[in-house]
């Protein structure tokens, strides 16, 4: 009973780290803008779908396909927010949300003309398939483990470069109070652009290892930023560590739930969620320092 | 040679003019200070002219260059620097964070650092401490310090005594005194500290109800004329 319990707590943990890598671009775009980009997910959908083109195309490994596409949501993110969202800032609440929502619509629909419903998937080699006996009743899949390192490694990178760097002391400036911000001789719309850019980049790498788990279609990218949004809650607007526990917490509960039965395994993820709400609104680690 | 030259400036809030015609000049290592009741114009001529605020009708020119519609944070390159009302730090960042980001332009940031800790030696006990959790004083020595992170040419200050006890405000006059005796350093200075600022400012400008009543130098004003124009009579 206590081996299984712990099975399960060391799958929800993984798990958590996949939801980390889609809930940190959230949480920071959060953090720096305060708007809830609602077509995130959908983001992370269209970057698989580039790594598929990739690796059709040019018949690259998924490791290889990774960097390119990161690269291209980058300046996706960069071009979105500057053409797009920049035009929409400081208009209060609604109109982000109408927006990005907007924007998800579309992007599911062009995904939808363009590779149909059919899902798909990223080959992944042995790396997706093999893993590690712990014990007798556990073992863990190579991919959820790099999948946890990697998200660690990237908050740990991002949390770098927004603690110890010029770029990213202005960012967290402008996340303070944009307008003294400006004061300091600081192109507040630019940081708005470099913090889109860093979220997308971010759930690149999500939608890829999103793709090696698990078939993916258009339609896939609610479901995400549904997950993402919860971790965020729960973890802490704008927090970036209080997100990642808010992921592991949020995989932890599914998986948990998922013992139960499988019903239970998203509604265990709400009930955690929804309790947060209700009983500790500013999630585990409030924003304290910075983004 | 003027530093800056405001002319004829109107600057509305939707349909209400805080500004109607303001004429200022300001000559290299001049201090001007900016008196006025409250709802006189003063926080939002400096808004206007750090660039915070868009003006309506005339113009602002800065070392012979017309910055009517710059862009704050371009405006900061050219050497203005603004210490906004109510000190605005940045509560997430440390102290010396928070002087960093005011040198985010500066080409050697550590070696401002160093000036500005000499300047205002209180700051370097406090260099690790999270701004929010400052004095109010500290607050306002932390904000003249930023503001110097970007090595200006004209030092603006909103307020400066504002909401702060006797001795600190002392100690503040103290060091704009030694910044006014380096001679480099144009200050326009808002507060209501009228035996300080008449001991300290060249210039004066009286606003009242957005325009400009008075302009002189400071010998020609009496002090029931500034006590007068505080009271927006």
């Amino acid at each position: 009973m206590t081996i299984k319990i712990l099975n399960l707590v060391i799958q929800g943990l993984l798990l958590g780290g996949f939801y980390a890598l889609f809930a940190a671009g959230l949480s920071l775009v959060f953090g720096v803008m305060r708007i809830v980009n609602l077509a995130h997910g959908d983001l992370s959908i269209v970057a698989a779908y580039f790594a598929v083109i990739l690796m059709d195309a040019l018949h690259l490994s998924v490791f290889a396909a990774l960097l390119p596409v990161i690269l291209l949501l980058f300046a996706i993110g960069y071009g979105l927010q500057a053409g797009l969202l920049n035009r929409i800032m400081g208009s209060g609440v609604m109109r982000p949300l109408l927006v990005t929502f907007g924007l998800s619509v579309i992007i599911q629909n062009v995904l939808l003309m363009v590779f149909s419903s059919d899902p798909v998937g990223l080959k992944g080699g042995a790396m997706s398939t093999g893993g590690i006996q712990l014990s007798d009743s556990i073992s863990v899949g190579y991919l959820p483990v790099l999948t946890l390192v990697l998200s660690v490694v990237l908050l740990f990178g991002l949390e770098t470069y927004l603690r110890r760097t010029r770029g990213g002391r202005a960012v967290r400036a402008t996340s303070d109070d944009d307008e003294t911000a400006q004061l300091m001789g600081i192109n507040h719309r630019q940081i708005y652009c470099l913090a889109m850019a860093l979220a997308l980049g971010l759930v690149a790498v999500a939608g890829v290892v999103m793709g090696v788990r698990s078939t993916f279609a258009p339609s896939l990218g609610s479901f995400r930023l549904i997950f993402a949004y919860e971790a965020v809650i729960i973890g802490g607007m704008g927090s970036i560590w209080g997100t990642f526990l808010g992921a592991l917490a949020l995989g932890v509960a599914q998986s948990l739930g998922s013992a139960i039965s499988p019903a239970w395994a998203l509604l265990a993820g709400h009930a955690v969620f929804l309790a947060m709400l209700a009983f500790r609104p500013t999630g585990l680690l409030p924003k304290t320092v910075g983004v | 040679m003027t530093l800056l030259a405001v002319s004829g400036l109107d600057v509305f809030y939707g349909d209400l003019r805080a500004l109607s015609g303001v004429e200022l000049s300001v000559a290299p290592g001049e201090v001007v200070a900016v008196v006025g009741a409250n709802g006189a114009g003063k926080s939002t001529l400096l808004k206007a002219i750090a660039g915070t605020r868009r003006a309506r009708a005339g113009s602002v020119h800065f070392q012979g260059q017309d910055i009517t519609g710059a862009a704050a944070y371009r405006r900061v390159k050219m050497g203005l620097a603004l210490v906004p009302e109510g000190r605005r730090v940045f509560p997430s960042l440390t102290v010396e964070e928070n002087l960093l980001v005011g040198g985010h332009l500066a080409k050697d940031p550590k070696a401002n650092l160093s000036r500005v800790y000499e300047l205002l030696p209180l700051l370097v006990r406090l260099r690790g401490r999270m701004s929010a959790s400052l004095s109010g004083g500290e607050q306002q020595a932390l904000a003249i310090g930023r503001a110097l992170m970007s090595q200006p040419k004209l030092l603006m200050i909103d307020e400066l005594s504002l909401g702060l006890a006797p001795v600190v405000v002392e100690r503040l006059y103290a060091t704009i005194e030694a910044m006014k005796q380096t001679g480099d350093l144009s200050i326009i200075l808002v507060d209501q500290n009228i035996a300080r600022v008449m001991n300290i400012a060249d210039q004066i400008s009286l606003l009242l109800e957005g325009r400009v009543i008075r302009h002189g130098p400071t010998s020609s004003f009496s002090k029931s004329e500034i006590v007068k124009g505080y009271f927006g009579a």
